[in-house]
């Protein structure tokens, strides 16, 4: 019965597709992110800490803000705000930050924030934080700066005004940002397949990888 | 035999794979923020379908940020309410259409138990309008009533997380102990056949008894009489009898199919959806909570639509591929079984792969 196998593996296939389409995955964003950088420089010259400022879109930062204000005067103080800036950087430690820093395509430790905090105005939360380089260091040929979450929960765009600023940085250091590229589908397939602990990424796929993250690269003389 | 057996198994047994094994690495479940936790996790965009997840990813994020605009403009004007629920209504249906496990117990529930298109439409709408209700209550009691914080919501979305995760895992382990020892005989799951010749009344008897007395009721197990007056065409196979006629409503409600299918319905209908939550919270913040809940209600009628799609071409592929395979066939008997017991593993192994996801990073 030539029509029964063919017919039933078809069937078994589009049976395993169905099931694999509705395969677990985290595949949109609920988070809208507009963000600032900020590199910090010491006194010789070397890279001392990656600077964030992420202001949430409005529907977001009314659900953070949600139950914070309590002495219901309407407004959310610093002190107001302390409990959640803390749960958001512990929970943003499980995913790096979101923030890649390399020098000639080695990545630089960043440590856990030595300072952070939210501030919220007209109804919209902006989170501060700090990240110190484990070890300070000279920006070399090619340093960059990543900003983006590889599982798309979270929209980064970049603020079209000085997206990234240099403290302090050696006199000709020039930073220049580079936006995301639209969406690229096979890109996208590549860089999810790679778990999100793991950021040394083939050639090709890094490659690809800074075609989706928000890439900051800095030129500074030799 | 071998062949189609293994057609049909091969792929199965890769997609659970896919599913429990390869990507174990991403499942443990998290917020990066703490708060809002993402709707389900691992790879979104890998797979055959990966390009066009990305596509409906996309598509998701222009209706979110088109949404919470919409929200916006119904404290100015009237009207806006009509765009915020079209919008809504939209992106459920695109919401539905992305990967999630609700599809995946869905439609392996329907397919296993061998369900009805109708009784699979029934299923998809209680699960859909069941998200939309579970959401608005979470924020009516904490956020409105209780004052909670986001965090506290967050953690008791957990909760419900957890408990959707732990009825998936019994479902399938339900559907599996069904399959392996023929109580789940179709004639309970599927609907009396009008080819057996008797009337409305004994058909329901015919099914009763079935429930209560017949352990051995393997449908493939033609050498048995059936404890009833009447004598049935035994050499006929009943791998018609469970879908190629339209149900019965009575039979809906006999206890243990019902039940059954209320768990199938609550393990994917008991979690709320965090854009839902986020939006009724935006909602109240705004003091627009009603429109808040029209826009939820919408994209519950949305998510409906999609998934009751998809549950109509499942059960309705199935039905077709079963026919021109030859339904008088023991063979399709016995593979179909093989594919059920399969399909019901695979539910099992999703609900613990995403329990133990959940539950990895301890309690919330």
């Amino acid at each position: 019965m030539p029509y029964f196998s063919q017919r039933l593996g078809l069937f078994g296939a589009a049976f395993a597709l169905l099931i694999a389409a509705g395969g677990p995955a985290r595949a949109h964003p609920h988070v809208f992110v507009d963000g600032r950088a900020e590199i910090i420089f010491d006194g010789h010259g070397r890279m001392t800490a990656v600077r964030n400022v992420w202001e949430f879109d409005r529907a977001f930062s009314a659900f953070a803000s949600q139950g914070l204000d309590k002495n219901g005067d309407g407004k959310l103080s610093a002190e107001e705000l302390a409990p959640l800036a803390k749960t958001n950087v512990e929970s943003l430690k499980h995913y790096g930050f979101f923030t890649v820093l390399s020098v000639g395509g080695k990545h630089l430790k960043l440590k856990f924030p030595d300072q952070y905090f939210l501030r919220s105005n007209a109804g919209q939360l902006t989170l501060f934080f700090q990240l110190p380089l484990e070890t300070p260091t000279a920006p070399g040929p090619s340093t960059t700066l990543e900003v983006y979450d590889p599982e798309y929960f979270v929209a980064f765009t970049f603020v079209k005004d000085k997206p990234i600023t240099l403290f302090a940085a050696p006199t000709g250091c020039v930073a220049a940002y580079h936006p995301p590229k639209p969406l690229n589908a096979s890109i996208m397939a590549q860089l999810a397949a790679v778990p999100v602990d793991q950021h040394d990424l083939p050639r090709a796929l890094r490659d690809a990888a800074l075609g989706l993250a928000n890439v900051f690269t800095m030129d500074c003389p030799p | 035999m071998n062949r189609p057996l293994s057609a049909i198994v091969t792929p199965l047994m890769a997609g659970a794979i896919w599913l429990t094994g390869a990507n174990g690495a991403a499942f443990a479940v998290q917020s990066p923020f703490g708060i809002a936790t993402p709707d389900s996790t691992g790879p979104a965009f890998t797979g055959p379908l990966g390009s066009f997840f990305v596509w409906v990813a996309l598509r998701q994020s222009e209706f979110y940020k088109a949404l919470t605009g919409a929200l916006d403009q119904v404290k100015h004007s009237g009207h806006a309410f009509i765009l915020l629920a079209g919008i809504s209504f939209l992106y459920g249906v695109f919401h539905a259409v992305g990967p999630g496990h609700g599809k995946a117990v869905i439609t392996s529930y329907l397919l296993v138990s061998r369900q009805t298109v109708k009784r699979g439409i029934v299923i998809a709408f209680f699960a859909a309008l069941m998200q939309g209700l579970v959401a608005i209550g979470v924020v009516l009691i904490a956020a409105a009533l209780l004052h909670a914080t986001a965090v506290s919501m967050t953690r008791a979305t957990d909760w419900f997380e957890i408990l959707s995760y732990g009825l998936v895992a019994a479902v399938g382990a339900w559907l599996l102990f069904t399959k392996l020892t023929g109580r789940g005989h179709h004639h309970h799951d599927g609907v009396a056949a009008d080819h057996h010749h008797h009337d409305q009344d004994h058909d329901h008897g015919h099914a009763h008894r079935h429930d209560h007395a017949h352990d051995h009721g393997h449908n493939h197990d033609h050498a048995h009489t059936h404890n009833h007056a009447h004598s049935h065409a035994h050499d006929e196979t009943c791998a018609s009898c469970g879908h190629s006629h339209a149900p019965d409503p009575k039979l809906l409600s006999r206890p243990l199919t019902a039940t059954r299918a209320w768990a199938a319905t609550l393990a994917v209908g008991i979690r709320p959806c965090s854009g839902a939550i986020i939006v009724l919270v935006f909602a109240l913040s705004q003091q627009l909570l009603l429109a808040g809940i029209g826009s939820v209600l919408a994209m519950s009628l949305g998510t409906f639509i999609t998934v009751s799609t998809l549950a109509v071409l499942a059960v309705s592929a199935k039905d077709v591929a079963l026919r021109i395979a030859g339904l008088e066939s023991t063979t399709t008997e016995r593979i179909m079984h093989v594919v059920e017991i399969a399909g019901a593993l695979l539910v099992l192994l999703l609900g613990l792969t995403l329990l133990g996801g959940a539950l990895q990073g301890g309690l919330p």
